[in-house]
């Protein structure tokens, strides 16, 4: 059992679609899958057409503890199962800050359930620093951090590691860091150089697999279910599966993961305190700048 | 992401490449370096001209990521001295001569087993003793196809790589890189076509230039001959030098006036006056019956 958080200090960085069409392709693959939905916005419940009615139990009532995570489970398009979320999440935030260790409600609350999936894919809002991503990353085994292939994405990623190693610390929590990058245009010259930006950044932490910019990921949130479904062969679903085919192969690797492999990963390959001086030669002109 | 992963997403489709290339026991930049293009080709299911252009994205990567790995203790052979290269030289051409002097003492100490009278043709018999051979320097062979060897830098944008390129395919000197079809050309050695045509614009370019005057020199003669090529291969610059100063020595000679033209072959048609009509001829009276019918005088109307 593997538990990620799909985290980033920026928001439009491709978060929510990669959380959807990576819990499709992991459940194409056979694999049990859960997909959490922790951003007030509900993107991803909205994602796979499973917006909450009234009445209907949700991950705002999970976490306040008014409802078993598995009365609010949705199964959805593709083969994986949702716990969905609605604007309500948004004022968990200041209800939980006042109870005793707030950050681990999401953990408790998935503790009686968690074992039954293989993958739980937890979609955090557009803040590192928040109670809700801090739930997620003590529930969490590997944090993935996702980033685009733009301009500033870069340097919210390396603030987003700052804050996970702060956490780290704090919550005396240990987990994996990854990255993926998303939103990639090999045609543009400046794709490129950002992928060598990144790759000089993160150096192994980066996965091989890298989501192009598709249409197609577009068309998926507007017909409500993941691009395994809509569109099995096109070019963003082979991202997908390539992109499970690595997450698989973490997960096997990091089966019993320890704090001094943390640590060892955050020195040695992370590239969370080297963001002054890259960790390789391979300094692109963007980096340059 | 190791920079094989990074190459494999920047020029070809990702993981899937990286597959392929692991499997052709290719993990880091510098294994890619060493395979084949066609080897590569091949790998990668594409065409030769994809592989040429991924293995020189390869290459640049490689010059960006700075020195690859460094080499290992045991693969490095230091340099041999001067003494050392001499002492190799001599210990060699001593073997050499060892070798000849045991070969001359097997032949020296054979049995002869010559007959005891040979048959001879009288062609054979009467036929003139063959001269003997002395040490005259051979002539040397060369390989060299004819024409303007391609090599680096001869002319605009024909550098050491693409000019590799070009002798792999078969394109070994400049006439044969202009009259070459561009298209396939270009495909091949993995380069624009627009590239290539430029390529070939200088390449006649440089074969104009060459060509307007083509200095010979052939055995037995005491000056160079100097060939001129036809006007049609010359550089095509319009001259802007000026004429020199014409003098009376270089001017052309004055046109004689014109010769009064020898009629005692065709002699000229007699003149008519000007304004007189032309006469037709006189009519002939009719002699006979069917002379009259002809002239449309008698017949059955008449």
């Amino acid at each position: 059992m593997q538990v990620l958080s799909l985290v980033n200090q920026k928001g439009g960085c491709g978060k929510t679609t990669t959380a959807v069409n990576l819990a499709g392709a992991l459940a194409e693959q056979g694999e049990r899958t859960l997909l959490v939905d922790l951003d007030p916005q509900a993107h991803a419940t909205m994602s796979v057409s499973c917006a909450i009615a009234d009445g209907e139990p949700g991950i705002t009532d999970v976490l306040l503890g008014k409802t078993p995570a598995a009365d609010a489970l949705r199964q959805v398009a593709g083969g994986f199962e949702i716990l969905p979320a609605d604007e309500s999440l948004a004022e968990v935030e200041e209800v939980v800050a006042r109870m005793v260790r707030p950050e681990h409600l999401l953990a408790q609350a998935l503790e009686p359930m968690i074992s039954e999936y293989d993958y739980v894919l937890l979609d955090c809002p557009p803040r590192a620093d928040g109670v809700l991503t801090a739930n997620a990353l003590v529930a969490s085994q590997t944090a993935l951090v996702v980033v685009e292939a733009g301009a500033f994405a870069l340097q919210g990623a390396i603030k987003a590691l700052r804050i996970f190693e702060r956490m780290s610390r704090e919550l005396d929590r240990d987990f994996y860091v990854r990255v993926v990058g998303t939103m990639f245009d090999r045609r543009t010259r400046l794709g490129r150089e950002l992928l060598i930006g990144m790759q000089s950044q993160f150096g192994d932490i980066l996965f091989d697999t890298v989501i192009h910019m598709s249409q197609r990921l577009r068309e998926t949130a507007a017909y409500g279910a993941p691009v395994q479904v809509l569109a099995p062969d096109s070019r963003a679903a082979a991202d997908f599966r390539e992109l499970a085919r690595e997450v698989a192969a973490h997960a096997r690797e990091t089966l019993v993961p320890s704090r001094a492999h943390h640590l060892t990963a955050l020195q040695a390959g992370s590239g969370v305190i080297r963001d002054a001086e890259p960790r390789t030669a391979a300094r692109s002109t963007l980096a340059r700048r | 992401m190791d920079a094989m992963a990074l190459l494999c997403n920047l020029q070809a489709d990702g993981p899937a490449t990286l597959r392929k290339l692991h499997k052709l026991g290719c993990t880091t930049l510098d294994d890619l370096n060493r395979v084949p293009v066609f080897e590569l080709a091949e790998a990668l299911g594409s065409d030769a001209g994809f592989a040429q252009r991924f293995l020189r994205e390869a290459r640049l990567l490689r010059q960006r990521f700075g020195s690859a790995a460094p080499e290992p203790e045991e693969a490095r052979v230091p340099l041999p001295t001067p003494a050392e290269e001499h002492a190799v030289r001599i210990d060699s051409i001593r073997v050499e001569r060892t070798r000849i002097e045991s070969k001359r003492v097997e032949l020296t100490q054979a049995p002869a087993h010559e007959p005891d009278f040979v048959e001879l043709t009288v062609r054979e018999a009467t036929r003139p003793a063959a001269p003997p051979i002395v040490n005259r320097p051979l002539k040397a062979l060369s390989m060299q196809p004819p024409g303007t060897p391609l090599r680096a830098n001869l002319v605009e944008g024909l550098d050491s790589e693409r000019c590799k390129a070009l002798i792999g395919q078969g394109i070994l000197n400049v006439e044969t890189l202009v009259d070459a079809p561009g298209l396939a050309l270009a495909r091949a050695i993995g380069i624009s076509y627009t590239s290539l045509l430029d390529l070939q614009c200088m390449a006649k370019r440089f074969l104009a230039q060459q060509g307007a005057t083509i200095t010979i020199e052939r055995e037995g003669a005491s000056a160079p001959e100097v060939v001129r090529t036809p006007d049609r291969e010359r550089p095509r610059t319009p001259s802007v030098e000026r004429r020199p100063e014409s003098t009376p020595a270089t001017r052309a000679p004055a046109l004689r006036p014109m010769e009064e033209p020898d009629y005692t072959i065709f002699p000229p048609r007699p003149q008519q006056r000007t304004g007189a009509a032309p006469s037709r001829p006189a009519p002939t009276t009719p002699t006979s019956k069917r002379e009259e019918q002809d002239a449309g005088i008698g017949g059955p109307f008449a």
